[in-house]
């Protein structure tokens, strides 16, 4: 075991949880500091009511673990399955590379194929002097051929809400240009009040920043009896 | 004394009941389905805390998981995949019918009220206030903002380690470690009212 210095960092709580979740167990990268967070277990007792509830939260959840359906249930879900699966039209076969560039090919040659026609059509018979009659024609440029959207593994996911999206850090610079709200937008922008943000970290760039002012500007609750 | 010996047919592997089941073959479907039907209800019973909108999410989620069969390309597994998808359905069923907010909190009962001590919950004679601790604990769940629930259900219930959890929801891992140590916290903080965590 590594020995513990009083002037080693203490390990994260995020750490500590890693570590009693055994997420560091058996993996050579995180030896070091699985050695690290026992060291300083060995020497901070307390700690380990940490580690203890952690695993007493675990034990509850086990034994809160929702009872199965029944037979019948499942036999229901998996005909409709069944029923789905014979009913859904054939997806269609994704294209490997080879099929992605005849594509791409493809879609080029059909671009310059109509690019061509369009040129030849506007260009006056070969063979004679044609006396214009009207404005000459504006000058056609064949416009790129956007790129096609590649195929997705995944399902995409419509939108996302509120509770989806999680600011785990805001640089100072950027603090004056958030905005929260709510999608879509149908009036008056009604931006975030104090009671509605919970801070549960602030860094010491984000608060003082100089770029700006900071997101929110209110004593946390260590800081209220500041003068 | 003969002795009889049957040979064990192998156990085939996702993979193989993949391409078997993109080439129509139905049973693969039902094998896949008993496969991860029980993981897929645990978690969608987690995030939805009731026995039918969880079967409506197992079978809308594995719906889409076959529509969108064609495009699973095996960068992950397939139970991570399956349920990225199943967790997806659960919560856009969530939010469809609004369950959540129909979790009151004053269902608590006198029961739930009465200190539970983790150690005694191996008592087979306990059903009942295991049934009180699901609700309680979903009660709980309802209480983390959706992107914690999420993350902590896939851990706690689907035993996906920290880099599965990632990679089913396409995050980082430190993300991972701060969302659960933050659920862990208001789970622990909520439950403190009634039981000994």
């Amino acid at each position: 075991m590594i020995a513990w210095r009083g002037d080693d960092p203490p390990p994260t709580p995020e750490q500590l949880a890693a570590y009693a979740d055994g997420e560091l167990d058996g993996r050579p990268e995180c030896a070091a500091l699985r050695q690290h967070i026992e060291a300083w277990l060995a020497h901070h007792p307390e700690a380990d009511a940490e580690v203890e509830a952690q695993r007493r939260l675990a034990q509850l959840w086990q034994a809160s673990s929702p009872p199965e359906p029944s037979e019948a249930a499942w036999n229901d879900v998996l005909a409709q399955l069944e029923q789905h699966a014979a009913t859904r039209p054939a997806a269609p076969a994704r294209l490997g590379l080879f099929g992605k560039r005849a594509l791409a090919a493809g879609v080029v040659a059909a671009s310059a194929a109509a690019v061509w026609l369009t040129l030849a059509w506007l260009k006056p018979p070969a063979g004679g002097e044609v006396a214009r009659q009207g404005p000459p024609r504006p000058e056609v440029r064949p416009q790129p051929v956007p790129p096609r959207p590649a195929p997705r593994d995944v399902e995409p996911f419509p939108v996302a809400t509120a509770d989806e999206v999680e600011i785990l850090s805001i640089q100072g610079a950027d603090t004056g240009t958030l905005v929260v709200g709510e999608p879509p937008v149908r009036g008056p922008l009604v931006l975030v009040a104090q009671g509605e943000v919970e801070v549960t970290r602030a860094e010491p760039e984000v608060r003082m920043g100089s770029a700006g002012p900071p997101m929110i500007w209110a004593p946390l609750a260590n800081e209220r009896d500041d003068p | 004394m003969v002795v009889i010996t049957a040979a064990c047919p192998p156990v085939p592997s996702d993979e193989q009941l993949l391409a078997r089941l993109a080439r129509g073959d139905r049973d693969s479907l039902e094998e896949l389905f008993r496969r991860y039907r029980a993981l897929a209800y645990r978690v969608a019973h987690r995030l939805l805390g009731n026995e039918a909108d969880a079967l409506d999410a197992v079978q809308e989620g594995f719906a889409k998981a076959l529509t969108h069969l064609p495009g699973f390309e095996g960068r992950s597994t397939f139970k991570t995949w399956l349920l990225r998808v199943v967790s997806n359905a659960a919560l856009d069923l969530g939010r469809r019918r609004g369950r959540r907010e129909a979790v009151s909190l004053d269902a608590v009962t006198g029961t739930e009220r009465e200190r539970i001590d983790p150690r005694t919950l191996d008592d087979p004679a306990a059903g009942l206030e295991r049934a009180d601790l699901r609700r309680l604990i979903d009660q709980a769940l309802a209480t983390l903002p959706e992107a914690q629930r999420r993350t902590f259900v896939l851990h706690a219930e689907a035993e996906l380690s920290y880099r599965a959890v990632a990679e089913v929801l396409g995050i980082s891992i430190g993300t991972v470690m701060s969302r659960l140590y933050y659920a862990r916290q208001k789970l622990r903080a909520y439950l403190a009212q009634w039981v000994k965590v």
